[in-house]
Parts: structure tokens; C-alpha cells; sequence
């Protein structure tokens, strides 16, 4: 599998995503679910693993901003492709509770939102498949102009 | 009008680009259709009825003679010579090809147009009044803050995937709201404080389809440079709150309406107390670089021209009444704001034809400093006429069809495309239009009714806003056939509301005539100058409903 682009760049996944309903491996560096990280957070925490969370469509930026610190990366579920909670998500973790680590898109989402998903802080994307993530890195940066600002630029009317 | 720099243009043409990658990826089958759904839909394309169909953004109603003249080119090239002006300040080409899209965005960058978010559930074009700018109780000119909005809603990265799409418009009269904002996911309308200084009055939560809403007071003062930074509160908090799970429930409105119109402000104010003073907030030499397009033209220093006009109509039977319904009074004075109606009997209403449209163009030229507005009510508007030019303009646009003078009148029907273009359509809409425009074909009795409108939507989506015209026609389905469903009493303006519903529906054929009754009860019952929705008003419905549900005897 090559489907994981970090940084601009595909990389090998060195993270174990865990589902609801499996077991967590033994060791390497792991993505939780919210509960399960939760269920058992001074333990996660102290254990020099790397340490994830994933948030499911549901759970918010605010219910993690408690464990910033202590988590690596976190990665947000897109559910399906329409669903744009994500981009809010990820630009609250960023610019109001000043998230450094990753943070990667998992889920159902298109090789035509990374350009969006960037500009809202998400740095690394787990794409459906490797033919996506392909065809993902040439859609990084359709525009040279960016009216707003976002995670990775001011405003247009800022720099005019 | 907001002209262009190196930046906008080279936006425009980057996304020609992207979608012309999409689009060849898509008819290679790299892109499923239900993923290249959003992503033409951004780009304001549909699949309809009969083709697709294009919807290109003209930007709060402006439009130039050169833009026009290349929408006119365009059709010819790409579909089949006319194109319809809708009731959200956009134009819609029927019958385009999907593989000739890309080029048709292509030709439109070329004049500085695009369709750029006029569908999908993002942020659509922002609205305004057609007189914006030219009207004499204006607070401000509301264009500059209509661009500004336009700048940071196009490709913002943060809401391109809402629960639904997202309508926002924009009033600067105190006396009047012909923008409908309290219609509008979300409604501005230009205020002073007491010190004088610019700011919004903040309505969320309005909108028409099948849950008909009023917008809902937010904020009374929103200091002018907090604009951006509150829409992005607003956009955020509903973004990730609004409902995702039906999408008859995921507009604004009902997110509103399931807090509490306190509760809303209070997480709105919250999210933005964050926002606040951060990076979005407005610099004053923004708002100035912006607010220049818009600056008075060169007017000639003229005085009102009544007695010419006396003379003139004394002259020329006909033009009394054109001056009387399409003329709208201009700031300046020895000016007038000239109505051109696409409503002409035996057309649809909004429809247009190329030729039309270079007629249009050129009387812009003309007689109006190359400038052209479109209206909510599906016009196309003249804003800077010499008040000494009108008779030469009336004289060209008779030739052209523009010069029925029935504007705000009965026959100025707003429509949708309804049944013959549309496929989630119940019932058609023209056809109706028609009947009634044809049942109501003399002019000096139309005078005499007045103001009134007339509202047709093809169904509960309400494209032709017939829960707030006058009266209100809608086609509903019973057991496969075409039936309608009338309503009185809506309005859009500042007393804006829905209109309530008359009873049981009419078939096709009958709708001439129950309008007919309805007038019929205000004619008799009018007091000196009461307008049809004042008497409305005062009567209620129960008079309307037994003349027209009456049995005959
Ligand atoms: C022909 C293809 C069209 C289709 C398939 C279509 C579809 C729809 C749908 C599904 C809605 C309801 C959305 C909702 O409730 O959230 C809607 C609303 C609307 N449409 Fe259309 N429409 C079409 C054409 C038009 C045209 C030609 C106009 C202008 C004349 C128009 C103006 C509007 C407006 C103003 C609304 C908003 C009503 C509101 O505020 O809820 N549409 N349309
Ligand atoms: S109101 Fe209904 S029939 Fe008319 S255009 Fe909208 S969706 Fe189609």
C-alpha cells in the first residue's frame, strides 16, 4: 500500500489505525478510537508509545483538546465525501488550540479535497486508494490565490 | 463595477483549469458520478431534464455590455441562442454539453464572469437590490461589501461541504427591501449607529422551500470590519452543527429554529469572540481599494427633465405608462433608473434571447454607460439614463420587446422553469404565467390594480418564491396530475411574510380565473389608494376564499 500522502509527499504508514471493535496491537505507534484513548487516558499517556485518536463524524476538536499534548496525530473521519465538519475541525485543532502534530484525513474523502483540506491544517491524507493518492498529488495546489486566509497563508487583502 | 486585477483574473482562470482536469478525468471514468456530483455542481453545473444545465454567477446583479454581449455569443455557440435570467441575480444556459463546459467557463473568465459556487451546498451568490448605488434613501452603497463577500466566500476552504447550500443577501434602504434578506440564510442590512458609522443588522435563518421561514434578529450592530470574521462564526457554528441526516432539514433555518433564536446568537457570539480582531477582520484600506470601483460615474450636471417628459407624452401615447411603471427614480437628479422587462407576453418569464441580449447590450452603450443590473424579478435594469434620453430608449426597446410597462404589476410574474425544464418539477409553471399574463392583457386595467406579485413555483422548492409574492401559485401532485395551489398575502419586503394558503388546488385551466376572483374581491372592496395587500391585510383571507370557492348558483 503507498495511499498515505504526508507533507506533500507519499510515505509509508508506520501507524496501526484501530477500529471500535478490534484489539489494540501489542506495540508501534497506534491510532485510537476517542473511547478507547479515553477509556484508559493516564495509561496512554505515560506510555512511550506514539499515541493517536481518531475522531469519528460526531466528536469534536473540543474533546480532545485536553490531550494535545500528550497525542502525536490525530485523524479525522470523514464519513462520506460531503461531509465538511472535518475542515472545521481541523482549523479549530490548529489555530485555537495551536495542534502542532499531524493531523490526517481518513475516511471516505476525494483526491480533489486535499487542496481545501490543506489550507484548513490537515497534513496528511489517507487516501481510499493508491491510484487516489496518486492522482491527489497534483491536486495540491490549483490555485496560487487565496482569498481567505487559512493554516497556510493570510488573506489576499492582508498581502495586497 | 468591481473590475478585475491580476489576482481575480488569475483566480477565474485557475479554475477553468481544475475543472477542465475534472472534467476530462470524469469522462475518462476515473471520477464516479455520484463524486463528480459536487464538484460540477461548484461549478454550477446540473444534469437536468434535458441536458445539463449552467448556471453562471452574475455577481449581486452587475453586469456589463460586454459581459452581456458574450453571454449572447456564448448561447449561440454553446446552446441553443437564449438563456434564462433567474430569481437569484444568475443566468442558466438549458441545453449546454457537458464536454463543451470547460470552454463556456473559458470564454466567461475571458470577461471576468464565472459559475463559481452557484450551485452545491457551499456559499452561493451573494444578492443584492438592482438599484444598489442609484437609489436616493440609500445608508450606503451595499456593492463594495456584496464584492467583499463574494471574494471571501470564493473557494473558502472551510465551507465548501455544508449541510446545505447557503444563501446570503445583502439591503441598504431603510424604506424598502428589495433583496429579500429576510428570506436568506442569511440577511445584512447596511445600518448607521449613532455615531454615524457603518455597520449590518445580522437575520439568520430564513429561507422558502418546503419549511418557509422568516430570518430571525442575530445582531442589531455589527461594526462593518467585523463582517468577514462574523460570516465565518456563523458558517463555522453551522458547519458543524447543522444537520446532515436529512437534507429537508439541514438549510440554517432549521438549526435556528431547533436552538432558539437566543441560544444561536449566544454560540455564534462565542465562536466569535475568538474570531474577533483576528486576521479576517477588515482593513480600512480594503474597504477603500474595494469601495472605488464603485464610485459615482461622471454624471452631467442636469436638472429633472418634467417638463420635457410632460411634453412628450403628451405625444406619444404610451409612454406615460412606461414612465409610470418602469422608470425608477434616480439620486441624481435629470437621471432615472430604467426597468427592461423580459416579461413580455407568450415568453417565458426571465427568458432571453442572444439577439435580445446584444439589444441589451447595446442599449447599455447607448444610454446608459455601458452598465446593466438584473433584478430578483427577473429583469434587466438600466441604472443611469438621462432623464432627456427616455423617449429614444422607450422607441428602441418597443422594438426589442423590453417596453411593457408592467413592472411591479400583476403581469410581472416570477417564475420558475417549472415542468418543462425542470425534474423535480410537480407541475408546470410558464404555461401559467402565460394564462395569466393573457387573462390579464389590458393595460390600463392592470394600471388600475397596481402593485401586486405574482409568484409561480413549479413545486415545494420554491425556486419562484411563491410563498412570498401577493398571491402565490404552487403545483403540487395529486395522483399524477398537475395541480395548484394558491396562496395571498406573502410579502418580501420589510414586512416580510408568508402567505397563507386559500383552499383546496386548481387544475391548470382554472388558475386564470381564481386569480381573476381574487382581484375581483379587491376591486370591490379597495378603499382610495389601498394597494392588494394592504386590502389583504385588512380583509384577511375568508372574503377571497368564499368568492372563489362560491358554488355557482
Ligand atoms: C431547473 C433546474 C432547477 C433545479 C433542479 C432547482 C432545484 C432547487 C431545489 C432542490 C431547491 C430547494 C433547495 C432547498 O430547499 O434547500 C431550490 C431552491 C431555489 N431555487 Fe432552484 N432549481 C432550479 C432552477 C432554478 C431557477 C431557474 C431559479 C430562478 C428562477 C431558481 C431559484 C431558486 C431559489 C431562489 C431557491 C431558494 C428557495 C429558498 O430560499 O429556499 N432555481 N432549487
Ligand atoms: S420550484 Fe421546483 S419545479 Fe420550479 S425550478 Fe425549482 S425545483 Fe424545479
Amino acid at each position: 500500500m503507498q495511499n498515505l500522502i504526508k507533507d506533500g509527499q507519499l510515505q509509508h504508514d508506520d501507524w496501526a489505525l484501530v477500529e471500535e471493535d478490534t484489539p489494540v496491537p501489542a506495540s508501534g505507534p497506534v491510532i485510537l478510537p476517542l473511547a478507547v484513548y479515553r477509556g484508559q487516558k493516564s495509561e496512554w499517556d505515560a506510555s512511550d508509545r506514539n499515541i493517536g485518536v481518531w475522531l469519528n463524524d460526531e466528536q469534536m476538536a473540543e474533546d480532545v483538546t485536553d490531550s494535545l499534548d500528550k497525542l502525536a496525530l490525530i485523524a479525522l473521519r470523514f464519513p462520506k465525501f460531503a461531509d465538511g465538519r472535518g475542515f472545521s475541525k481541523a482549523r479549530l485543532l490548529r489555530e485555537r488550540h495551536a495542534f502542532a502534530g499531524e493531523i490526517r484525513a481518513i475516511g471516505d474523502f476525494l483526491p480533489d479535497q486535499v487542496f481545501y483540506m490543506g489550507r484548513c491544517g490537515i497534513n496528511a491524507f489517507a487516501c481510499r486508494t493508491d491510484e487516489e493518492a496518486s492522482i491527489a498529488l497534483a491536486l495540491f495546489a490549483p490555485f496560487s490565490v487565496r482569498y481567505q486566509g487559512g493554516t497556510d497563508s493570510a488573506s489576499l487583502f492582508e498581502q495586497r | 463595477m468591481y473590475l478585475y486585477d491580476s489576482f481575480d483574473q488569475k483566480v477565474v482562470d485557475e479554475r477553468v483549469a481544475q475543472f477542465r482536469e475534472q472534467t476530462e478525468r470524469y469522462l475518462d471514468g476515473k471520477i464516479a458520478d455520484d463524486e463528480f456530483l459536487p464538484l460540477r455542481l461548484q461549478n454550477g453545473l446540473y444534469i437536468q431534464r434535458h441536458a445539463p444545465m449552467l448556471r453562471i454567477a452574475i455577481p449581486y446583479g452587475l453586469l456589463s455590455s460586454r459581459q452581456l454581449y458574450r453571454l449572447a455569443d456564448l448561447t449561440e455557440q454553446y446552446d441553443k441562442g437564449y438563456a434564462h435570467f433567474t430569481t437569484r441575480q444568475n443566468v442558466q444556459f438549458n441545453w449546454p454539453a457537458l464536454e463543451d463546459v470547460p470552454d463556456i467557463l473559458a470564454g466567461l473568465a475571458e470577461v471576468q464572469m464565472h459559475a463559481i459556487q452557484t450551485s452545491g451546498n457551499c456559499i452561493r451568490n451573494t444578492t443584492t437590490d438592482q438599484f444598489a448605488g442609484v437609489v436616493q434613501d440609500e445608508i450606503d452603497d451595499p456593492r463594495p461589501w456584496c464584492e467583499l463577500i463574494r471574494q471571501w466566500s470564493t473557494l473558502h476552504p472551510e465551507f465548501a461541504f455544508l449541510p446545505r447550500k447557503f444563501k446570503i443577501a445583502v439591503n441598504a434602504s431603510p424604506d424598502a427591501d428589495r433583496a429579500a434578506v429576510r428570506f436568506h440564510d442569511i440577511g445584512l442590512e447596511l445600518v448607521r449607529d449613532d455615531s454615524g458609522a457603518i455597520g449590518f443588522r445580522v437575520f439568520v435563518g430564513g429561507g422558502l422551500g418546503r419549511t418557509p421561514l422568516v430570518g430571525q434578529n442575530v445582531r442589531d450592530f455589527l461594526p462593518a470590519k467585523h463582517l468577514l470574521t462574523y460570516l465565518d462564526a456563523i458558517l463555522r457554528m453551522y458547519n458543524l452543527n447543522g444537520r446532515r441526516d436529512n437534507k429537508f432539514k439541514a438549510r440554517i433555518k432549521i438549526l435556528v429554529k431547533a436552538l432558539g433564536v437566543d441560544a444561536f446568537r449566544d454560540r455564534v457570539e462565542s465562536e466569535w469572540a475568538h474570531l474577533k480582531d483576528g486576521p479576517g477582520t477588515l482593513t480600512q484600506s480594503e474597504i477603500e481599494r474595494v469601495s472605488q470601483h464603485f464610485i459615482d460615474p461622471d454624471y452631467a450636471d442636469l436638472n429633472d427633465a418634467d417638463a420635457l417628459l410632460k411634453e412628450q407624452t403628451a405625444n406619444n401615447p404610451g409612454f406615460d405608462r412606461w414612465l409610470a411603471r418602469n422608470i425608477t427614480r434616480h439620486k441624481k437628479p435629470g437621471y432615472a433608473a430604467v426597468t427592461l422587462s423580459l416579461k413580455k407576453v407568450g415568453y417565458a418569464p426571465g427568458d432571453c434571447t442572444s439577439g435580445q441580449m446584444r439589444a441589451a447590450a447595446q442599449l447599455a452603450d447607448s444610454f446608459s454607460l455601458g452598465g446593466l443590473r438584473v433584478s430578483h424579478e427577473q429583469n434587466l435594469i438600466l441604472a443611469d439614463v438621462r432623464q432627456d434620453q427616455l423617449l429614444d430608449l422607450w422607441q428602441a426597446a418597443k422594438q426589442h420587446g423590453f417596453a411593457t410597462p408592467t413592472i411591479g404589476t400583476l403581469s410581472d410574474v416570477i417564475c420558475c422553469p417549472g415542468g418543462d425544464y425542470c425534474a423535480l418539477a410537480n407541475a408546470k409553471s410558464i404555461p401559467i404565467a402565460e394564462a395569466i399574463q393573457a387573462q390579464f392583457d389590458d393595460l390600463d386595467y392592470l394600471f388600475d390594480l397596481g402593485d401586486i406579485d405574482l409568484n409561480i413555483s413549479g413545486c415545494m422548492n420554491a425556486c419562484g418564491h411563491h410563498h412570498i409574492g401577493n398571491i402565490g401559485i404552487l403545483g403540487v401532485d395529486k395522483k399524477g396530475e398537475e395541480f395548484y395551489q394558491v396562496s395571498l398575502g406573502g410579502d418580501s419586503g420589510l414586512n416580510a411574510r408568508v402567505g397563507k394558503i386559500l383552499g383546496p388546488s386548481f387544475k391548470a385551466d382554472e388558475v386564470p380565473a381564481v386569480v381573476d376572483k381574487v382581484i375581483q374581491v379587491y376591486v370591490d372592496n379597495r378603499t382610495p389608494d389601498e394597494t392588494f395587500i394592504d386590502t389583504v391585510d385588512r380583509l384577511g383571507i375568508e372574503p377571497f376564499k368564499e368568492r372563489v370557492y362560491a358554488k355557482p348558483h
